[in-house]
């Protein structure tokens, strides 16, 4: 009777230990699942009326930035005691909108790859350019993706005839193999013609620049483009885990 | 058997079921709802930064960077940069000598920040131009990178976010670098049709000693007729570089190209600007003409199918 009891208390407590494992396991999921938080602009706009500040010592600061403000300008051609004159923000544009990128995953999750069988997967690039005159996005990868333990590569791909990192070429054939990508969208180079338009990434272990693949010279709010990435291997590619780093740099024109 | 020892085996047995039943599920979770799915949104503000300043002096600016996305860690750096176009784009810097050439100009602090959702971080860097600085322009943008690492465990392409804002530097004693512009191109259309509208290409080149904008419209003049303005947008053009210049409208930069939808004659633009609005004007003067040969090919043709319709008349 006392070891029954014994015996019933334990598998009590194993039950509810399991239980309380599981919620929580359960729970994390759920706490843990991506936050999509869309790219937003709340700030109000300003109007600064008398731009020129003259205060030398202070700085352009605080949550709402003093945009389109000059410091330090006492006349043209002068400077202030402190040796300086600086103008923060672009001059004709007067709202406080920052400059803002966002992407929608910072992992291209390439899956099972077959071969002859090309996978692709998608991902948006947003800028926000309200503050600034135009801008530039700019890509390039740290090397062609690779296993990192063995070295071994899928390289980036020729398409079907040429293509490089600056100019895109069809790429259809399930024969030709590979990574490169594709854009569509707002403000996209113009040789993206169509979907079957790829590009190789700009890869800097070879020392290639990184090449622009959104830009606009014109205010935008919210310019959106989507790139897809492809990849194909041959039933002759060796098996691994292949991985690579996509570096994006977006930036305002001067 | 007893019953007690089938109520245990049973008991047991209802334990394992749900043990299972809830491997599987979170396991269809895991697959479900990929937890590596990150979106990353930054924004910085100012854009850019305009320094005039003495060798020797220090300047402090602040640049505020906001996560939009989902939490992340982001480290900052200075790079300097070079016109990559004639649309004012920039080329990074990022050869080691280049960024270490000039590390003893900025004050910053390097350390990585995490940022939360709707989190911001305010970056103060001091710029200080050493005594010796050579009078000239130094051009640098402020980068706000996003930290992450590749080890995912599967295929991938992970991808890292950076924003930048620009800082243009003119280092100078006296406050008065000698700025000097030269107009590389002004041109539209000789002759035109009175329907396809008149647009101006605009090119400014900086012979000068530091970036400056030109101050200015282009004003166009219809023979015998009204008089149009389109203002040139104030757009820095830097040392040794030719920027197109686009019209502003607003806060909007637009295409420098005169409104209306029908012109005819002879019309005298000219481009005249200043240099940050000092200084004498720089200017030059084009002409077009503006006729309406849709409507005249449309009457000549109307007038060909007139007379072969009388002909066959007749």
């Amino acid at each position: 009777m006392h070891s029954n009891l014994k015996f019933k208390i334990a598998t009590s407590l194993f039950a509810y230990l399991l239980t309380a494992l599981y919620a929580a396991k359960l729970g994390l999921f759920a706490f843990s699942s991506p936050v999509l938080a869309q790219a937003e602009i709340t700030s109000p706009n300003y109007i600064i009326q008398m731009p020129n500040l003259n205060s030398g010592a202070g700085l352009p600061k605080s949550t709402n930035y003093n945009v389109s403000t000059t410091i330090g300008q006492n006349a043209a051609g002068l400077f202030s005691s402190n040796g300086y004159r600086v103008k923060a923000g672009f001059q004709y544009i007067y709202s406080i909108i920052p400059f803002s990128f966002t992407i929608s995953s910072v992992s291209i999750n390439l899956g099972h790859l077959v071969a002859q069988t090309p996978s692709t997967t998608t991902e948006t690039l947003t800028v926000g350019s309200g503050g600034a005159g135009g801008y530039q996005v700019k890509a390039s990868e740290n090397h062609p993706l690779k296993v990192i333990s063995s070295g071994s590569t899928i390289p980036d791909t020729n398409c079907d005839t040429s293509c490089s990192e600056s100019a895109a070429g069809v790429w259809s054939s399930n024969s030709k193999y590979g990574f490169g990508f594709n854009m569509s969208g707002n403000d996209i180079p113009g040789d993206f013609i169509n979907t079957t338009y790829y590009r190789q990434f700009a890869d800097r272990s070879i020392s290639e620049s990184p090449q622009i693949v959104m830009s606009s010279i014109y205010v935008g709010t919210s310019r959106q483009s989507t790139i897809t990435y492809k990849v194909n291997i041959s039933g002759t590619q060796r098996p691994g885990i292949f991985t690579n780093t996509i570096m994006y740099t977006a930036i305002p024109s001067y | 058997m007893t019953n007690h020892k089938f109520n245990k085996i049973l008991k047991f047995g209802i334990y394992v079921f749900i043990v299972v039943c809830l491997e599987i599920g979170i396991c269809c979770l895991k697959f479900a709802k990929p937890t590596f799915a990150q979106e990353v949104s930054l924004s910085i503000s100012p854009p850019i930064t305009e320094i005039t300043i003495q060798p020797g002096k220090s300047f402090s600016q602040t640049f505020t960077v906001k996560n939009d996305g989902e939490p992340v860690v982001i480290v900052p750096a200075v790079l300097p940069f070079v016109p990559l176009d004639k649309e004012g784009h920039v080329e990074l810097v990022e050869d080691q000598n280049s960024v270490t050439a000039f590390a003893g100009w900025f004050t910053f602090d390097p350390a990585p920040v995490s940022l939360g959702t709707t989190g911001s971080h305010d970056y103060y860097l001091k710029v200080s131009p050493p005594a010796g600085a050579e009078e000239k322009d130094y051009y640098f943008t402020f980068i706000a990178e996003v930290q992450n690492d590749n080890n995912l465990g599967f295929t991938n392409s992970q991808s890292q976010v950076r924003v930048g804002a620009n800082i243009l530097v003119n280092v100078s004693k006296d406050g008065n670098p000698q700025k000097k512009a030269s107009i590389i191109k002004f041109a539209a259309p000789q002759l035109i049709d009175s329907f396809t509208g008149l647009t101006y290409e605009v090119l400014i080149g900086n012979s000068g000693y530091s970036f400056f904008k030109p101050i200015g419209k282009i004003t166009v003049d219809q023979i015998f007729g009204s008089t149009s303005v389109l203002n040139l947008a104030p757009l820095n053009i830097l040392v040794g570089g030719e920027r197109e210049i686009s019209c502003i409208q607003g806060e909007n930069l637009i295409p420098c190209k005169l409104p209306g939808k029908f012109l005819i004659g002879i019309y005298r633009s000219n481009l005249s600007f200043t240099i940050d609005g000092n200084g004498e004007s720089v200017e030059k003067q084009i002409y077009t003409i503006a006729f309406p040969f849709t409507i005249l090919f449309g009457l000549i043709i109307v007038f060909i199918f007139y007379r072969a319709v009388r002909k066959s008349k007749s």
